[in-house]
């Protein structure tokens, strides 16, 4: 009778084991991995959300095809897009023009530079205008190429982190680990620039666009601004504007966003002028990814160092 | 008794315009307790059921009732606007969803209600055609809005102003019409929705125009530098939004002092609420947080009162008519006893006879009930928006 009662037990532990076994194995099925849709504004965002995020978001950039992203203008199709997105990571401080014509949740966007507003520096140009009825006003913006300041970028990728794991919490030590290498690396960047000598007794700086001003300000690069492109020609104009900027006590370069022409570069070389290209990122960079870039831009600026 | 209907009925159709004054008379007596009762009753329902739907509601200080009717029903706001900091700040608090409404402006009759597409969410809105509004200038519009406009998804639709001599202070904006949502039997079907911020570039706090350092039309600036143009008036801002101009839209001043007529607050349980309504009670002096359900709980209150005096007359009417038919009656067979007492001469028994005569009051007071339920109910469809509207 024992042997009876002692067989029947273990016969329901067994059965009650293999049906354990068998719900969480249901349960596993039943919760397929859900990838967040993750939208971004600008190229920085993208890289840091695909460094981050990888495979397990679903990660787009609708004006990735834009030399420029703030200024893109989203079509109504791109906004009903997003409206349905998990996610939007915005860089701020200005640089999403389009935001306020649009129609987005608030909870679905996440602004990368909240909270950092004692760093945001301003424009440095400033409009005034007047019309109609509405009597005099100022346009004055926020410079918003944040992240040429390093220790900026490794806030705003933290935002990115934090954002993330907030989507998809079963990702988080994924996402942490993602982001504790990406930081390494940007921090060692960081520590690169800020080691960079150019002394303004020696060198003076000028930039192609007024677009550096986190450069500037993070790394004792100071410089006056133009509005050149770098497809422009070389002119009699260009060349006393240029006259009229440079100091001759000091070696002159000038900032580009881009190589410019050749013309240029022959013409700013005649008159003691060396170009040089540090990048913005505005857009998405061929064929190099963000920190590549940004690497690329410390040896064009250690150049001058030397 | 198929005889007896016959007869009476014969005799009702042979004094048709007797009968007809009588049947009505009846049924208007019938329906001033019952009628009334129902209307009143499925008004007040609709009313509460709208309130009990939306669990807080804030406002500049002053009438509650005010504030609730036009947070509910979108009437023209006659208190203050708040500013949308207060949308910013409840937002901050983490307390609740707010949902702000900006409720001046009309298109036609149809009010505007400038919000977020959370509305749409807290409200179970649905679309029956196109989409939700995505870019500034663009609408969606109540079933009803879309009849009485006759406007259809890709058409457009022109602001007006805000009062007959507002001719500078807001200007019509043309806004596409993106989506006509499902009816729903609420004041949403008459609206025209829109994001909250094409409200304020209705009200003129955003507007978009030509790049006043691109002008080469030099009647068109009194002064231009570097960094400073002073235009002419004759510089006009765009009435249509496009994507050739979205992007000159611009907002001037702080858009956290823009205005907002109401905000509805989801709060995010019971416990956060009475937390908001506390803190409403406390700090605020220039804003107030209602229980919309109360306020028009007191409105419904006021209603009942006034129905159960009308009732209360109803009856009494009522008595004083059933008397006054009695009569009537007693005295039409008095004034009939030449025609009854013919029926008896020619073999009709005294119990045939009562028979016809009370086959005439049944049929009488069947078809007057009859009527009366008929209005009742007509009045059950049609009134219910009429009540609302007498009280919005």
């Amino acid at each position: 009778m024992k042997k009876i009662i002692l067989s029947l037990t273990l016969l329901v532990l067994v059965f009650a084991c293999k049906n354990e076994e068998k719900q969480s194995l249901q349960e596993e099925a039943k919760e397929p991995e859900k990838q967040p849709v993750v939208y971004v504004s600008n190229y920085p965002l993208y890289y840091f959300a695909s460094e981050i995020g990888g495979d397990a978001i679903d990660l787009r950039f609708p004006a990735s095809g834009e030399t420029d992203p703030s200024g893109w203008v989203p079509g109504a199709e791109n906004i009903v897009k997003m409206q349905e997105a998990d996610l939007i990571l915005l860089n701020g401080a200005t640089f999403e023009k389009w935001l306020n014509n649009v129609t987005l949740k608030d909870e679905d966007m996440v602004n990368t530079t909240e909270g950092m507003q004692d760093k945001m520096l301003p424009l440095g140009e400033q409009f005034t205008h007047s019309h109609g009825e509405g009597g005099e006003h100022t346009h004055e913006g926020t410079a918003s190429i944040t992240w040429l300041d390093l220790s900026l970028a490794i806030a705003q990728a933290e935002k990115v982190n934090e954002a993330l794991k907030k989507e998809a919490p079963g990702k988080s030590k994924n996402f942490q680990a993602n982001f504790e290498k990406l930081k390494n690396s940007l921090s060692e960047l960081h520590k690169n620039y800020q080691s960079l000598k150019i002394d303004p007794e020696k060198v003076q700086l000028i930039y192609s666009h007024p677009v550096y001003q986190y450069l500037q300000n993070a790394y004792g690069l100071a410089g006056e601004g133009l509005h050149w492109e770098p497809s422009d020609g070389w002119d009699k104009d260009k060349k006393q504007e240029i006259e009229h900027l440079a100091n001759k006590a000091k070696k002159t370069y000038l900032v580009w966003e881009d190589e410019p022409s050749k013309a240029m570069r022959e013409g700013l070389e005649e008159i003691g002028v060396t170009s040089i290209v540090v990048n913005p990122l505005f857009g998405q960079p061929e064929n190099l990814d963000m920190q590549e870039v940004l690497f690329k831009n410390l040896q064009s600026l250690q150049k001058i160092s030397e | 008794m198929g005889n007896s209907f016959y007869i009476a009925w014969k005799y009702l159709q042979f004094y048709w315009g007797k009968t007809l004054l009588l049947i009505l008379s009846i049924a208007l007596v019938i329906f001033i307790p019952f009628g009334l009762n129902y209307l009143v009753n499925k008004g007040s329902e609709d009313l509460m059921n709208r309130a009990e739907k939306t669990p807080l509601i804030v406002g500049a200080k002053g009438s509650e009732t005010e504030l609730s009717l036009s947070s509910l029903y979108f009437k023209r706001p006659k208190i203050e606007a708040l500013e949308y900091r207060e949308v910013e700040k409840m937002k901050a608090q983490q307390l609740g969803k707010p949902i702000p409404l900006n409720l001046k402006y009309h298109v036609k009759e149809q009010p505007i209600v400038g919000t977020t597409s959370d509305y749409f969410e807290f409200r179970k809105l649905q679309l029956k055609e196109g989409r939700r509004m995505a870019i500034l200038g663009e609408c969606v519009l109540g079933a009803k809005a879309a009849q009485k406009l006759n406007a259809e998804v890709g058409g457009s639709v022109i602001s007006s102003p805000s009062a007959a001599f507002d001719v500078a202070g807001s200007f019509p904006l043309k806004m596409s019409v993106v989506g006509i949502l499902e009816e729903t039997g609420t004041p949403d079907d008459e609206a025209v929705f829109t994001d909250i911020k094409t409200s304020w570039v209705i009200s003129g706090k955003a507007h978009g125009h030509q790049d006043l350092q691109q002008v080469e039309n030099d009647s068109l600036l009194l002064n231009k530098s570097e960094s400073r143009a002073v235009a002419s008036p004759a510089v006009l801002s765009y009435t249509e939004i496009t994507p050739e101009n979205i992007n000159s839209f611009h907002f001037h001043g702080d858009p956290s002092d823009y205005p907002v007529n109401a905000i509805i607050v989801q709060p995010n349980d019971r416990k956060s609420a009475l937390m908001l309504r506390g803190r409403y009670e406390n700090e605020q002096d220039s804003a107030q947080m209602l229980v919309p359900a109360e306020v028009i709980a007191q409105l419904v209150d006021t209603m009942i009162s006034v129905r159960d005096l009308l009732i209360l007359a109803g009856v009494i009417i009522g008595i004083a008519c059933l008397a006054i038919l009695a009569f009537v009656f007693a005295l039409s067979i008095k004034l009939r006893k030449a025609e009854l007492t013919t029926m008896k001469h020619i073999g009709a028994s005294r119990n045939f006879i009562g028979s016809v005569l009370s086959l005439e009051i049944g049929i009488v007071l069947i078809s007057a009930i009859i009527i009366s339920g008929l209005i009742t109910l007509l009045l059950g469809n049609f009134g219910i928006p009429l009540i609302e509207k007498f009280i919005s």
